[in-house]
C-alpha cells in the first residue's frame, strides 16, 4: 500500500481551513458570562481548602491507622516471642490423649472385675501397638 | 481566529492561577465569543452551546493549576471544550459509523450539485458533509484535526495540550486527513451514483 504524500491531503486541509474560517463568532454574551462567573465565585468561596485538605486528612488517617496496626502487630509478635523464649521442655505437660468416655469405660470394666479390665486393656493395646510388640507374647495375665 | 497570547493575558493567567476570580473573569470575557463559535459548530443549538461553554469555563477554573502555559490558553480551553462535549454526549459520543454517513450520502442528504458548486447552498452542503465526516473520525484523530484547523493550534501546541509527542500529533493529523480524504472520495462516488 502506497503512503499518500502530504499534497494528496492538501484539498482536505484547505476545506477544513475554509470551514473553520466560516464559523460565525457570536457577540459576547453578558448573561452567560454573569451566570458562569457566579458559579465560579461560588466555587471560589466554598472552601477549596477543605477539598485540598481532605486528601491530606485521609493520608494522615491512613498513616495513623497503619502505625497503630504495626504497633499492635509488633506487641503481639513480641509477646508470642516472649512465650516461645520462656518455654522449657520440662514444663511440657503430656496432654491426656484418652477421652473421658474411655476412662469411664475402664472404670466400668474394673468394676466388673480384673478379667474384664485386662480384656479391655488387651483390646486397646492391639489397636495402638503393632502386633509384633512383645506385650502380646507375654500377656499381662 | 484564536487569541494571540499577550503580556497582559499572561499576567491575568498568573493571577487567575493564584485564585484571582476577577482575572479569570477578564480572560473568560475575552475568550467567550470564540468558544461559543466552536461550541455552536459542535452542538448546532444555542442553549446547548451555552451550557457547554459554561461547563468548559467551570472545568477550566477548577483545573487552572494544571495549565502550565506550554500552549495558548485558548488551545487548552478548546481541549476542555472537546472533552466536555464528548462527556455530555455520553454514549452518543461514539463516532458516527461511516455506514450511516454513506447511507445519508446515498439518500442525497449531502447533495451538492457540481454545476452550482459556488452557490451558498452547495457550500453549506459541503460544510455539513465535512462536519459529518469529522464526527465519523476516531476520537483521537478528530481531536487533533479540530485543534489544528479549528483552534489554529500548532503541532507543538497540540502536543503540549494533549500531553503527547509531536510525532504522534503529526501521525494522527496525517491519518485523520487521509481518512477524511478517502471518506470524501467515497461520498462523491455515492452522490454521483444517486443522481
Amino acid at each position: 500500500m502506497s503512503t499518500p504524500t502530504p499534497n494528496e491531503n492538501q484539498p482536505m486541509r484547505e476545506a477544513l481551513q475554509r470551514d473553520a474560517a466560516s464559523l460565525p463568532e457570536p457577540d459576547f454574551n453578558p448573561a452567560l458570562h454573569y451566570a458562569t462567573m457566579r458559579r465560579v465565585r461560588g466555587l471560589a468561596e466554598t472552601p477549596t481548602r477543605r477539598f485540598r485538605l481532605s486528601p491530606a486528612l485521609a493520608t494522615t488517617a491512613a498513616v495513623l491507622a497503619l502505625a497503630a496496626s504495626l504497633m499492635l502487630w509488633q506487641m503481639r509478635s513480641s509477646s508470642d516471642h516472649e512465650a516461645a523464649s520462656n518455654f522449657q521442655p520440662g514444663q511440657l505437660q503430656p496432654q491426656p490423649t484418652m477421652p473421658l468416655a474411655s476412662l469411664l469405660t475402664y472404670q466400668a470394666a474394673a468394676d466388673k472385675g480384673d478379667d474384664a479390665l485386662f480384656a479391655l486393656l488387651d483390646h486397646d493395646a492391639r489397636e495402638l501397638l503393632p502386633t509384633s510388640s512383645p506385650v502380646f507374647n507375654a500377656p499381662l495375665r | 481566529m484564536s487569541a494571540a497570547p499577550t503580556e497582559q493575558h499572561t499576567d491575568f493567567v498568573a493571577l487567575a492561577r493564584n485564585g484571582d476570580v476577577e482575572a479569570f473573569s477578564r480572560l473568560m470575557e475575552e475568550l467567550q465569543p470564540q468558544l461559543m463559535g466552536q461550541a455552536l459548530a459542535f452542538c448546532g443549538d444555542n442553549q446547548r452551546a451555552q451550557d457547554l461553554v459554561q461547563e468548559t469555563m467551570i472545568a477550566a477554573w477548577k483545573n487552572l493549576a494544571r495549565f502550565d502555559g506550554s500552549c495558548r490558553l485558548f488551545t487548552w480551553l478548546y481541549v476542555i471544550l472537546l472533552r466536555q462535549h464528548r462527556r455530555a454526549l455520553g454514549w452518543f459520543a461514539r463516532r458516527l459509523p461511516l455506514a450511516t454517513l454513506e447511507q445519508q450520502a446515498a439518500a442525497g442528504r449531502f447533495e451538492a450539485d457540481t454545476a452550482i458548486d459556488e452557490s451558498p447552498k452547495a457550500e453549506a452542503a459541503e460544510a455539513e458533509l465535512l462536519r459529518a465526516m469529522l464526527t465519523a473520525l476516531p476520537a483521537r484523530h478528530r481531536e487533533v484535526v479540530r485543534l489544528r484547523f479549528y483552534a489554529d493550534a500548532s503541532e507543538a501546541e497540540i502536543a503540549a495540550a494533549l500531553g503527547i509527542s509531536q510525532g504522534t500529533v503529526k501521525s494522527r493529523l496525517h491519518n485523520g486527513l487521509t481518512k477524511l480524504r478517502r471518506m470524501k472520495e467515497k461520498m462523491n462516488q455515492l452522490r454521483s451514483g444517486s443522481h
